[in-house]
């Protein structure tokens, strides 16, 4: 029996309450509702697209769908496909999250890793997976990767603040760099947040004005400060007074547009001081007079600006009497021993004649180890050795011992995953960055080092990072010395003196510097 | 006016079968879970629980609307009241589609549970910000519960879960006139996993047109079989909205509402004409 298309469509008549006719035009009707249809889905598919395109950033996005299957991570396939990615990755942060809880931080970077390639939105994967890196696992070699994984999450976060901000604060706080701290801060103080506000919160542009005056460059600190005081009384007028620091912070704003003119006056004053130029010293200080003057006006009764009116008003007087007290530089001069206390334990100590409670870097990496890095993390993490710690110098001692023989974050990890020491040779390297001092020390020293000085071999004048105070530029000034070590040093037996510049018997009596750094912990995720 | 008595009946009878509310419950005790996600930020949080929440809406409620529909049509067979019903002066195509317009009534009253439950839970975390651990530390010094925020918060999340689980919804649509019309051929049991299947492959329609795309070789056939695959199979990929559910500030070109509105319509044509085959098939099947 022949197969007969029609006959198989239509039926035959008296079957089913259809008539022939009836049944030609149901037929006629889903011929229209599939023609409606392939319409409708051609004219959804730019939509479609559009919303692909969001899923994946658009750096990573390929034109077609088939380059796109060929990028797509092969645990990331199944997800992708039926549409649930943002829901794998978020079961993969609650995983992730119960291993920070249980101590097991190893499988946590490769699955940060896997879970921002699922869904590159999770900021918050971005934010905690990089602070493990750069502060929790307490592996200096791992930092530069934390900032690394936050470019990664700015690249596919750009209308939010949030990742610019971390990143701003990672070069801030970790790797003291402070141009691209302020490059990440002002990128942040343009966006908006993930709740709708087209204004990020007060702090991004307060940390903005901080990384600037770290970095040097008081005039763009003072034009942030003013701004700052600016937007946050507009938001102050939108949003009503709030005293958090993500609230408009008028007060904040305001003290530390007062404190930074104040210091660059009192700062600039003692330069001029320097130079004999009296007459400029008065006028600094006639300045930050009126400037005490200023605020006394609306708060009359305010402590801190009373004290400050008194001193400027002393400086004055004594300016006008024509007695001026010229501080030379200050000479940075370290002397130190390097002492090998057992394999792998090495004990640096030293006497430096500066203010107390300065902090020292004292670093400890392979010879060349910028160079070396470039070979790739696998080389890295399995031949490269870096530690340092910015120590404080307490009466003019300091006291420092890398124990290269634990691990720091007492994670039950060998100490020589963390410390290969596989180099021949090795570079301990001694540095006092005036950038790096706390504000009371800086107003001895300057912002830039203009107040200090060293032999010349160990001052490092640095043109490239130079602060601009009133229009002038001051290049950074450092003290830096490096000494070369072998790895017999680092790792032979017993112990010895490794290296000393200092008057034997000097290094004997050193007491321990107060723990120097307070790792910022981040709550847990 | 004989179709919508049916669905009412349909819907009556679907609304007593203990199946379905066991999965509900299901779905509630996994809502009521996620909320011991708090030790998250707020931010973290919304991120997780809106994510997970849809896709337990989107599974249970292709769970209730396939098990729900593979027996419409069976069940009155085999309890043989379909005679009695089709006695009376009652189409056939009435029938079915009463049936079908029944299964989707259940579906979306279920959805629509999940859905309440789901704005509910996500207004009442909408009382602390969206932020992460930064925003959170600084804000410990000030904490006041911000009523204006917090409804406008509250009302933003209400209308993204709407839109998601709107457009769920009309994905499942399709599914049940998929299920409601392979009852007419399959035992509930393959019906259950011919339809899931479908749903799959539909959801996987993406991979298809990247394989039209990959045919390097050049042969004629592969892109027609492609597009006509990729025309004929539903595109529930089109219905794949979470991300911006889920991450609402990222951006993306497109109106929302409109697009939701779209694949709705699309939904609905694509159910129509499966229910219109189904019509054919059911006027002439054996009872």
């Amino acid at each position: 029996m022949a197969f007969s298309l029609s006959k198989w469509a239509l039926g035959t008549e008296g079957r089913g309450q259809f008539s022939m006719d009836q049944r030609k035009k149901v037929w006629g009707l889903i011929a229209l509702v599939f023609a409606a249809n392939v319409a409708m889905s051609i004219a959804i598919k730019p939509g479609h697209e559009e919303y692909r395109k969001a899923e994946v950033p658009s750096t990573d996005y390929k034109t077609t769908e088939a380059d796109r299957l060929r990028g797509t991570p092969f645990q990331a396939l199944l997800a992708t496909a039926l549409g649930v990615r943002e829901v794998l990755a978020s079961l993969m942060w609650v995983r992730a999250d119960d291993y920070f809880h249980r101590g097991q931080y190893r499988p946590i970077i490769q699955m940060i890793h896997q879970i921002t390639t699922i869904d590159p939105h999770q900021i918050d994967v971005y934010a905690t997976g990089a602070w493990h890196m750069a502060y929790n696992f307490m592996d200096k070699r791992l930092i530069e990767d934390g900032v690394k994984f936050l470019d990664d999450g700015c690249r596919n976060n750009r209308t939010v603040y949030d990742l610019f901000f971390e990143k701003g604060y990672m070069h801030y706080d970790k790797t003291k760099d402070f141009p691209k701290a302020v490059e990440a801060y002002r990128e942040s103080s343009r966006k908006g947040t993930t709740g709708g506000d087209t204004v990020p919160p007060s702090y991004v542009r307060h940390q903005l004005a901080h990384a600037l005056e770290k970095m040097g460059d008081i005039d763009q600190a003072l034009t942030q400060w003013e701004d700052n005081l600016r937007v946050g009384r507009e938001q102050e007028k939108l949003k009503g007074t709030s005293f958090g620091p993500a609230g408009p912070n008028v007060q904040a704003a305001r003290h530390n547009l007062y404190i930074t003119a104040r210091r660059r006056n009192e700062r600039l004053a003692a330069m001029a001081e320097r130079q004999k130029n009296a007459a400029e010293a008065l006028r600094l200080w006639q300045a930050n007079l009126d400037l005490a003057n200023d605020w006394l006006r609306d708060e009359p009764r305010h402590g801190d600006i009373l004290k400050d009116r008194t001193v400027a008003d002393a400086q004055v007087a004594r300016l006008k009497s024509g007695k001026i007290v010229p501080l030379d530089p200050a000479k940075i001069d370290v002397r130190f021993t390097v002492t090998r206390m057992q394999p792998r334990e090495i004990q640096v100590t030293g006497h430096v004649d500066v203010l107390n409670l300065s902090r020292i870097r004292v670093q400890l990496e392979d010879e060349g180890y910028d160079q070396l890095k470039l070979k790739g993390f696998d080389y890295k993490m399995s031949n490269l050795s870096r530690e340092y710690e910015n120590v404080s110098i307490n009466k003019g001692v300091f006291k420092y011992t890398f124990k290269l023989n634990k691990d720091p974050a007492d994670m039950g990890r060998p100490p020589e995953e963390i410390y290969p020491l596989k180099s021949d040779r090795y570079t301990l390297m001694l540095e006092y960055n005036p950038r790096l001092q706390a504000a009371f020390i800086q107003d001895r020293y300057g912002w830039n080092g203009e107040g200090l000085t060293a032999d010349q071999q160990y001052l490092v004048e640095d043109e490239p990072r130079a602060g601009v105070v009133e229009g002038k530029r001051y290049p950074l000034r450092l003290f830096r010395r490096q000494v070369t070590l072998t790895r017999e040093d680092l790792t032979g037996p017993g112990k010895k003196v490794i290296f000393t510049n200092e008057a034997p018997g000097a290094a004997a009596d050193i007491p321990p510097s107060p723990q120097p750094t307070i790792e910022k912990l981040k709550p847990a995720p | 006016m004989n179709t919508w008595v049916i669905a009412r009946n349909t819907f009556g009878d679907a609304l007593r079968k203990r199946v379905l509310l066991i999965f509900l419950l299901l779905a509630f005790v996994m809502l009521t879970l996620a909320l011991l996600l708090n030790y998250f930020t707020a931010r973290e949080q919304s991120t997780i629980f809106k994510s997970t929440q849809l896709v337990i809406i989107l599974i249970f409620g292709a769970l209730i609307s396939i098990t729900t529909a593979v027996f419409l049509i069976p069940n009155e067979i085999e309890r043989r009241t379909i005679y009695s019903v089709l006695s009376k002066p009652i189409q056939r195509w009435e029938f079915f589609l009463g049936k079908f317009l029944g299964g989707a009534l259940t579906v979306g009253f279920m959805v629509g549970l999940m859905s309440i439950a789901l704005m509910l839970v996500l207004f009442v975390l909408a009382a602390k910000p969206p932020t992460g651990a930064t925003v959170e530390m600084a804000q410990n010094t000030a904490q006041s519960v911000d009523i204006k925020g917090w409804m406008s918060r509250g009302l933003n999340d209400i209308l993204l879960v709407l839109r998601g689980t709107v457009v769920i919804y009309f994905q499942l649509v399709i599914v049940t006139a998929i299920a409601t019309t392979l009852s007419l051929f399959l035992t509930p049991t393959v019906n259950f996993s011919v339809t899931a299947f479908i749903w799959i492959v539909g959801s996987l329609q993406w991979l298809v047109a990247a394989l039209a795309h990959q045919n390097k070789q050049g042969f004629v056939l592969i892109p027609l079989l492609a597009n006509g695959f990729y025309y004929l199979v539903p595109h529930f990929h089109d219905f794949n909205i979470m991300g911006s559910i889920v991450h609402p500030e990222v951006p993306v070109a497109v109106n929302h509402w409109a697009y939701a509105g779209m694949v709705s319509v699309y939904g609905v044509l694509y159910a129509g004409l499966v229910l219109l085959a189904g019509t054919l098939a059911f006027d002439r099947k054996e009872l």
